[in-house]
């Protein structure tokens, strides 16, 4: 199955201003996303995960750039465009959805203006039947009475509420991609469940999702298609069936190990032993390698080319673990 | 969870006791200003050699002045000076300030930025006074005509002060521009597809506005009093316009030999129209703030 491709990165690179592709923060990173595919990207905190999302909207800090490398989207290369033209493809092309809602509204303007606008801006909308649109926008993520909240402000509503008026919006405009950018981290686990649901319901609308989250469990069971990143490097590329049954990247298997399971029996909690490297860029071989119970002298010196042992799953390691192909 | 619409402005602004006071105030003079033309009051240009320096009284409510002027009628007049120009220099410093400190605030980074703030530290190292006085010593009290349209006193006033309001207004919005600019609000905004102008003037302005509010009603008292010292020292509104300004101004000679309602009753004007809106700008902090209403909605 090769669904048309939405969105390329060939070995995309993103480091400071001023320095060269050497210095990259995230590193030599290649992904797809097809149409109507959910992208899951699982990574430790400053793994490049969310640089790499920022990225393709181009939004990242004014202090960085893409250093090397080419982005795709929709058939358009998009690596050096300005900010004018990147302009034109956010809220079109691609929406974003934020880690934190409580923080993504403005405080000042009620849940009806900010829907109002993102209708207004991408679609044309008479003000009239923007108020229609917004109340419809509001019901179809599962807020009740829509037509008394157009006129709340964010401080009244709850954080689940507030994440579903941001998917809302990042909706209404009809994107190709919806980036979300760790949806349910700052939420609690029923209202996950909740958000979670309502992303299953996107899925339908045949919209490709990039959905990034630190939440293995959560991305096996939800995303197509599994990228796995460590300090800055893409690590291994599967399937969700693929990465959860026959990964072979060590850093992977440490990850899947990490996640208590309920028939486990009672014990120590199984973690990553050692720390993420911190100053990124200068390391030319596996970040990983360090804490990696697998690495060789080689690991630490040079970055292994991304192999595919199969059609969907491609590996970075110089050894990777030997996998005995389970009858499905 | 019953969620009702915020209080609204007015709603608040009843909670508070000292705004209430301030509101009185302002309200009244502004009424007694629009009004003047039509209320009962004598002609404040008047002369009447015969009723000079008289006390108050049932005749002349707050006494005559040395021209034998009803000293009610003129501080009624002047209050239209005065709360004119003081409205219009805040108003311009603020319409300045403010587009210029945002815009500063949201171009972090940039040349503009560098050019906008050092303009602004330009202006504010110039003591107000001083700016005021040598600009109007040049400009001159009577109209000037710049290409054909001819500028009058209060405008020029209005300018002047409102010059020199910019900068601290202007560095005020853009302290809450820079903070804005960085929040997750504004970049999600970004990241549906907001251009700059929307960001900075939609999304921070009514974030970065109540705490230019607050400062701009303490201004119109900063404003009454420069507008005051500028016609005292005969920079000002010129007579035989009443302005609070030039009435304390004629009334210096008259202190010592006893008349003090003729000082006295401008000064009293002042003061309590700059104490009301102070009193008013420190509840605009706590009103405007959509959020200060939150609790007592979810109860």
């Amino acid at each position: 199955m090769s669904p048309e491709i939405l969105l390329s990165l060939q070995n995309v690179s993103i480091g400071p201003r001023t320095t060269d592709a050497l210095h990259s923060i995230v590193r030599e990173v290649n992904m797809t996303i097809g149409k109507g595919e959910v992208v899951g990207v699982v990574g430790e905190s400053g793994s490049g995960k969310s640089l790499t999302a920022l990225a393709i909207g181009g939004m990242l800090p004014a202090s960085l750039k893409i250093t090397s490398g080419n982005m795709i989207l929709c058939d358009v290369e998009t690596t050096e465009l300005s900010e004018v033209d990147f302009h034109k493809i956010r809220g079109r092309d691609i929406s974003y959805v934020f880690q934190d809602p409580l923080n993504a509204l403005n405080p000042t303007r009620t849940i009806g203006d900010h829907l109002i606008d993102v209708l207004k801006r991408r679609g044309n909308v008479p003000s009239q039947t923007a108020r229609q649109k917004a109340v419809e926008a509001l019901r179809s993520v599962g807020i009740s009475r829509p037509e008394d909240r157009l006129s709340s402000y964010p401080h009244q509503l709850s954080g689940g509420m507030r994440q579903r008026v941001l998917i809302a919006m990042a909706l209404a405009c009809r994107p190709k991609l919806l980036i979300a950018d760790e949806p349910t981290t700052a939420l609690d686990v029923t209202v996950q469940a909740t958000i979670i649901d309502l992303f299953r319901g996107i899925r339908e609308q045949n919209i490709s999702i990039m959905f990034i989250s630190h939440n293995l469990d959560l991305v096996l069971e939800f995303c197509d298609t599994v990228v796995v990143m460590y300090g800055g490097r893409l690590m291994e590329r599967a399937s969700a069936r693929e990465i959860s049954q026959t990964s072979r990247h060590p850093y992977t298997r440490a990850l899947m190990e990490c996640v208590p399971r309920l028939t486990d029996a009672v014990g120590e909690l199984q973690v990553i032993p050692g720390q993420p490297p911190l100053a990124l860029g200068n390391i030319d071989g596996c970040p990983f390698a360090e804490r990696c119970t697998h690495a060789m002298d080689i690991c630490r010196s040079v970055f292994p080319e991304l192999v595919a042992s199969s059609l969907t799953h491609q590996v970075a390691c110089w050894n990777p673990i030997v996998v005995k192909e389970r009858a499905t | 969870m019953n969620v009702t619409a915020a209080p609204s402005f007015l709603g608040r602004l009843r909670t508070y006791p000292s705004g209430i006071v301030g509101a009185l105030i302002i309200g009244s003079m502004v009424i007694c200003g629009i009004l003047a033309p039509i209320l009962p009051l004598k002609n404040p240009l008047a002369l009447d050699l015969s009723q000079r320096l008289m006390p108050p009284s049932f005749e002349h409510l707050l006494g005559t002045d040395q021209a034998g002027r009803d000293m009610l009628s003129r501080i009624v007049w002047g209050s239209r000076e005065s709360l004119v120009i003081a409205a219009g220099a805040v108003s311009f410093g603020a319409l300045f300030g403010v587009t210029l400190g945002l815009l500063a605030g949201y171009m972090n980074g940039t040349v503009l930025e560098i050019v906008i703030t050092r303009c602004f530290d330009v202006l504010f190292s110039i003591p107000l006074l001083v700016l005021a006085i040598a600009l109007m010593g040049i400009l001159g009290t009577g109209p000037t005509v710049v290409g054909g349209f001819i500028i009058g006193i209060e405008v020029k006033l209005i300018i002047l002060i409102g010059l020199s309001f910019t900068p601290a207004l202007g560095r005020l919005s853009y302290a809450s521009a820079l903070v804005e600019v960085k929040s997750d609000y504004v970049r999600a905004k970004r990241a549906q597809g907001a251009g700059w102008a929307e960001l900075t003037f939609v999304e921070i302005l009514p974030n970065a506005i109540p705490s230019v509010i607050v400062q701009a009603t303490l201004f119109i008292g900063v404003a009454i009093i420069v507008e005051s010292s500028l016609s005292f020292v005969g920079l000002g509104v010129q007579p035989p316009t009443p302005s609070w300004g030039t009435m304390l101004a004629d009334a210096r000679g008259y202190i010592a030999s006893g008349e003090w309602w003729i000082a006295a009753f401008p000064g009293f004007a002042i003061c309590a129209t700059v104490i009301g809106f102070n009193l008013l700008g420190d509840v605009f902090r706590d009103v405007l703030d959509p959020r200060a209403g939150a609790i007592s909605s979810f109860v």
